[in-house]
């Protein structure tokens, strides 16, 4: 058994991630013949729609953080949600008075989120509205990035924050900032302490993989929808495994 | 069954209609007889009893009425009966163009339409007529002469609709070769009478000379005319008819119509007063002219007319209110500023309070250098002996790579326990490589090391370390600095190929340092280093050490207490550093862990008052909704 | 061109994952390509960094010019960013001025701004209660309380060992178990998000 399981073991990520690219595939091709799935009410996706809507009415802007993560890092995950984000929330406030704006704490991000804009605006015909200045870095540290992000809460007529990414514990100036600018903010980050700290700062904390799901509630295709049931059922697949080996464990058959 | 043509638009209809389906013109009065009906048929203009159709399209008389006659309208017939009952024979003369291009046109083709029929057609029945009337046909020709324009129209009224559809068509032509009966002859000759001066001398000599042949050829005709048309003399000439004879009596006018009858005396063209004396007009439009009325100068003045300005007149409010607008629309465009928020509010102010509630406690402690509270013991924190004992075993004078990981901000609560490890290293001489994922890493290590002291007790003497700086790639290349730490970062920071040199030229991987100690307060960063690195590391049974802050112990202690341990040692949060302190004999503290107790106590405070009394003033103000 | 760009982009996108990707697994085959293609992805990061800081100086110096209330913070840091890169550039990223700057403005600002967060977070639970009253808004609370005082010995109570025993036991029991299904998740969200992109139905880098 363990020798089986010492083979596999060197392939057993490449299984893991043919097996979540099948389930991806399978549920993206055959989603036009199964009836709609009706998804969970998670509020803060709700109220991003609907802070969108105010801010094109009320001529406010939106800012969108995508947080300090490298992509090249584990925490590019949550960064490529954050530009997803960013690229719904410009489509929809695209012929708001202030356009959006986005900061983040990384080089690379930053370049993203500019192209992410120009191409939303492109896909629109309203190239001309795209700004480049639009999508700036604030910081290369965590505090930096968090205390140049600050000011562009407070002077840029802010209505709404979406923070969405590699965020740490210094999300909580930013969620202060933006409760002393009285607007709303709606966060999200793959960090455990981000997420302490959004639960008691923020007005709607997107907590554990709520954040992945943001491209499934936001219509970002049908593809976000296939990849959301595929880690459901990635989840129950860890969850049996997870007890099976506890139990394999508890009864000394696996060392 | 013979289809009338409308003398208007030139159809054909059926014979049993009186009036044009096409155009609702009426077809009785001046209808034609199609052409195509009247082929073969020798005397188109009698019609046998037995045809009743012919005779109830065409009206005619048995007896004595022919289709041309049909076409002469009513009122014709009766001014020219009356004309010749008032009137003395008039010796033949030429007749007038104009009726002679009525009889003309009767005798002619009515127009047609482009694509109507074809003329040659109505060719045959009129020949047949004029061979009838004076024994010689001659097939008319349709652009024998233009016929003029000013002539026809006057004609229109006399001869009816089918004459105007002529009128438009250059092609129709009368025929200057068709001989004409006497009675045609005749009856131009009576219409004459009504036309006075229309006709030009060129024309009229043109008209008459056709009309000449015409009389001349109606002597020969054998035809038989009416007798009322045989009464009808020739006209007198043009010349004659120009002077109106007194041949109407005088109406009797009213007396004060009497009076307004100017004298004839007077003629009309003189004027009434004798002007020879009156002042001549030397200005203006009437320049030359006597007996002008006076007028005031300057009604008459002759002066360029005065030029009116073209500007709108706007009154001053007109402009206001104009600008106004012009600044509303343009205001449209921008996005209007947004009220700025008050300052001090109420949240503010708790704020405020808050922080002095946090602040002073620890300053007073920090400056007091309070040590009131018990200090933790080494064994007390998880990790700290295991640490300790860790960094002990590490040889003298060997390479140590050690991590900078944690950002500045982390400094005051993870520097206590890295000062202390630095100390311990630096004491036993190791080369202390320094190596960080973060960008400030190089720079707070230099600042951590080069305070050091030197064994020979000079501050900032160390020297026995060299910083690499930052991993290119950050986390993503900790794989290739496990494996070959030399070509992932060959240079120091200053320069220098640091392999090439002792102790470092004895590096060839990872596990040839003495021990891996990481600084960092991330967890994941932690992660990353125990995931990449570790599995490397436990091949020699290198040991792994990490220096972290209280946030990230809890996820990072399961590798330390996993078995087998991926981490030997750790020291996390304040505690763990007096502990580590205290474990190597440093117990010197400056308040801080007094400051701390305070902090924590007070937060515990803010959290639980704070709660407790907005729960309590809360409670109240819901119960009050839901009663309303 | 328009059309173009944006499938080349994808395809060079997916190809050049898929390499990294097997690389891990088949090191033999595909490891040389891996190392190159991730020692590239290092350079264009770096190279992007430095983008970012001029678009940063570029935002501000935009500001600058427009004025308004934040004109003269960014005056001071286009200002603070020429005399830090003069200076890093002439002693070194690990020089004697370097360390001045780095000793005497960004250490004790991020210790400053942390201490700040300290006082936002007190602020921020003394207040959760009225945000949100919900039942694990009590829980959450208490348990704050619990690792709070069970982390340090109270000033003027002293250690309370049960309170250290029951700290001990959340921290490692259902904190890290939480923390491990939250970490599960989230993983699972990224290899979901990663397939996406190597499918080339996510394209975060326009086109």
């Amino acid at each position: 058994m363990e020798q089986v399981l010492s083979s596999i073991s060197n392939y057993l990520g490449l299984l893991f991630i043919l097996l979540c690219l099948g389930l991806i595939l399978f549920y993206f091709f055959s989603d036009g013949n199964r009836p709609k799935i009706s998804l969970r009410n998670i509020q803060a996706f709700r109220h991003v729609r609907r802070e969108v809507d105010l801010a094109v009415e009320a001529g406010k802007r939106l800012h969108i953080s995508l947080g300090r993560g490298s992509i090249t890092d584990l925490q590019g995950g949550a960064a490529f949600i954050g530009l997803t984000i960013l690229d719904r929330s410009a489509r929809a406030a695209s012929n708001s008075d202030r356009p959006p704006m986005t900061t983040s704490g990384d080089g690379v991000l930053t370049i993203l989120s500019q192209d992410t804009l120009q191409s939303t605006y492109r896909s629109l015909g309203t190239e001309q509205r795209y700004d480049p200045t639009n999508a700036h870095m604030t910081g290369l540290s965590p505090l930096a990035y968090a205390a140049g992000a600050m000011p562009t809460i407070h002077d840029e007529y802010v209505s709404a924050n979406f923070f969405t990414g590699h965020l740490g514990t210094e999300i909580a100036l930013l969620t202060e900032a933006g409760e002393r600018s009285r607007s709303l903010t709606v966060a999200g980050s793959d960090s455990i302490h981000a997420q302490a700290v959004l639960y008691v700062t923020s007005d709607e904390p997107l907590l554990g993989e709520e954040l992945y799901a943001a491209g499934a509630y936001l219509g970002a295709g049908p593809a976000h929808l296939a990849s959301l049931r595929t880690q459901d059922i990635l989840r129950w697949v860890l969850i049996g495994a997870i007890v099976i080996g506890a139990i394999l464990k508890l009864f000394r058959i696996l060392n | 069954m013979t289809d009338i043509i409308c003398p208007l638009c030139g159809k054909p209809n059926p014979p049993e209609l009186d009036e044009c389906k096409y155009c609702q013109a009426p077809l009785n009065a001046s209808g034609f007889l199609a052409p195509s009906d009247q082929e073969g048929q020798e005397n188109p203009f009698i019609v046998s009893s037995g045809d009743s159709d012919q005779s109830e399209s065409q009206g005619l008389k048995p007896e004595s009425t022919s289709p041309l006659e049909q076409a002469i309208p009513d009122w014709l017939k009766n001014t020219e009966a009356n004309f010749l009952e008032g009137t003395e024979a008039k010796p033949e003369s030429q007749a007038p163009d104009d009726i002679a291009e009525q009889i003309d046109s009767l005798l002619s083709q009515p127009s047609t339409p482009d694509n109507g029929v074809q003329p040659d057609i109505d060719d045959d029945w009129l020949a047949s007529l004029l061979a009838e009337a004076g024994g010689e046909s001659s097939p008319l020709s349709l652009q024998e002469e233009p016929l003029d324009e000013k002539e026809v129209p006057v004609n229109a009224d006399l001869t009816g609709p089918s004459v105007e559809e002529s009128n438009g068509d250059e092609g129709v032509l009368p025929p200057a070769q068709i001989e004409k009966p006497d009675w045609l002859t005749g009856l131009e000759a009576s219409s004459k009478i009504k036309v006075e001066g229309e006709i030009t001398p060129s024309e009229a000599f043109v008209i008459g000379a056709g009309v000449a042949d015409t009389v001349e050829s109606a002597d020969t005709g054998s035809m038989d005319i009416p007798d009322w048309i045989g009464k009808i003399e020739p006209e007198e000439t043009p010349s004659d008819q120009e002077e109106p004879g007194p041949q109407i009596a005088p109406a009797e006018l009213p007396g004060w119509l009497e009076a307004l009858r100017p004298d004839d005396s007077v003629s009309a063209t003189e004027p009434v007063e004798d002007l020879s004396a009156a002042d001549v007009v030397t200005a203006g439009p009437l320049v030359g002219l006597r007996g002008v009325i006076n007028a005031h100068p300057s009604a008459i003045r002759a002066r360029k007319p005065p030029t009116y300005s073209i500007k709108l007149r706007v009154t001053d409010e007109q402009r206001a209110r104009v600008e106004m607008m012009v600044a509303l629309l343009a205001d449209e465009q921008k996005p209007k500023p947004l009220p700025s928020q008050p300052v001090l509010t109420s949240r503010n102010i708790f704020r405020l309070v808050i922080a002095a509630a946090l602040i002073l406690p620890i300053a007073w402690m920090i400056i007091t250098g309070s040590q009131q509270v018990p200090a933790p013991q080494p064994g007390e924190v998880p990790g700290v002996v295991d640490f300790t004992q860790q960094v002990q075993a590490i040889p003298a004078g060997s390479p140590v790579l050690l991590a900078f990981d944690y950002e500045a901000g982390f400094s005051g609560e993870m520097n206590l326990a890295i000062s202390t490890l630095i100390n311990q290293l630096t004491i036993k001489n190791n080369f202390m490589t320094l190596v960080t994922t973060i960008p400030s890493g190089p720079a707070l290590a230099e600042s951590l090391i080069s305070p050091s002291t030197s064994l020979e007790g000079n501050p900032g003497s160390y020297s026995y370390y060299t910083n690499l700086g930052y991993i290119p790639g950050g986390t993503l290349g900790l794989v290739g600095l496990a494996l070959s730490p030399k070509s992932v970062l060959p240079y120091s920071l200053d320069g220098v190929n640091v392999w090439q040199s002792a102790p470092l030229d004895t590096v060839a991987t990872i596990n040839d340092f003495s021990a891996i100690i990481v600084l960092t307060n991330d967890p994941d960063t932690a992660r990353s280093w125990v995931e990449q690195v570790g599995p490397v590391l436990k091949e020699d049974g290198t040991p792994l050490l990490i220096v972290t802050s209280s946030q990230a112990e809890p996820l990072i202690r399961p590798y330390y207490e996993a078995n087998p341990s991926q981490v030997q040692g750790m020291v996390s949060s304040l505690a763990g550093g007096l502990a580590y302190g205290r474990s190597v004999g440093n117990i010197q503290q400056n308040g801080e862990w007094d400051a701390f107790s305070i902090a924590i106590t007070a937060s515990v405070l803010i959290i639980l008052i704070g709660s407790i009394s907005r729960a309590v003033m809360k409670l109240p103000m819901s119960g009050k909704k839901k009663e309303s | 061109m328009k059309k173009i760009l944006p499938t080349s982009n994808a395809i060079i996108a997916v190809i050049s994952g898929l390499l990294v990707l097997l690389g891990y697994f088949f090191p033999g085959v595909f490891g040389n390509i891996q190392s190159i293609l991730i020692g590239w992805s290092i350079i264009l990061a770096a190279f992007a960094l430095l983008l970012g800081i001029f678009n940063l100086a570029f935002v501000h110096w935009k500001k600058t010019k427009a004025g308004g209330a934040g004109g003269i913070n960014s005056i001071v840091l286009l200002v603070s960013l020429g005399i830090t890169i003069i200076l890093v550039s002439l002693s070194g990223p690990t020089g004697a001025l370097s360390l001045w700057i780095f000793n005497s403005f960004q250490v004790p600002v991020e210790i400053s701004l942390l201490a700040v967060l300290a006082v936002v977070l007190v602020y921020a639970a003394a207040r959760l209660l009225t945000r949100r009253p919900k039942w694990y808004t009590v829980l959450f609370l208490v348990t704050v309380l619990i690792v709070l005082l069970g982390s340090v010995p109270l000033f003027f109570l002293g250690e309370v060992a049960p309170l250290v025993a029951l700290r001990g036991w959340l921290a490692q029991v259902p904190a890290v178990a939480g923390a491990r299904g939250l970490l599960l998740g989230v993983a699972l969200g990224t290899v979901a998000t990663g397939i996406r992109i190597l499918m080339g139905v996510d394209r975060p880098y326009g086109g």
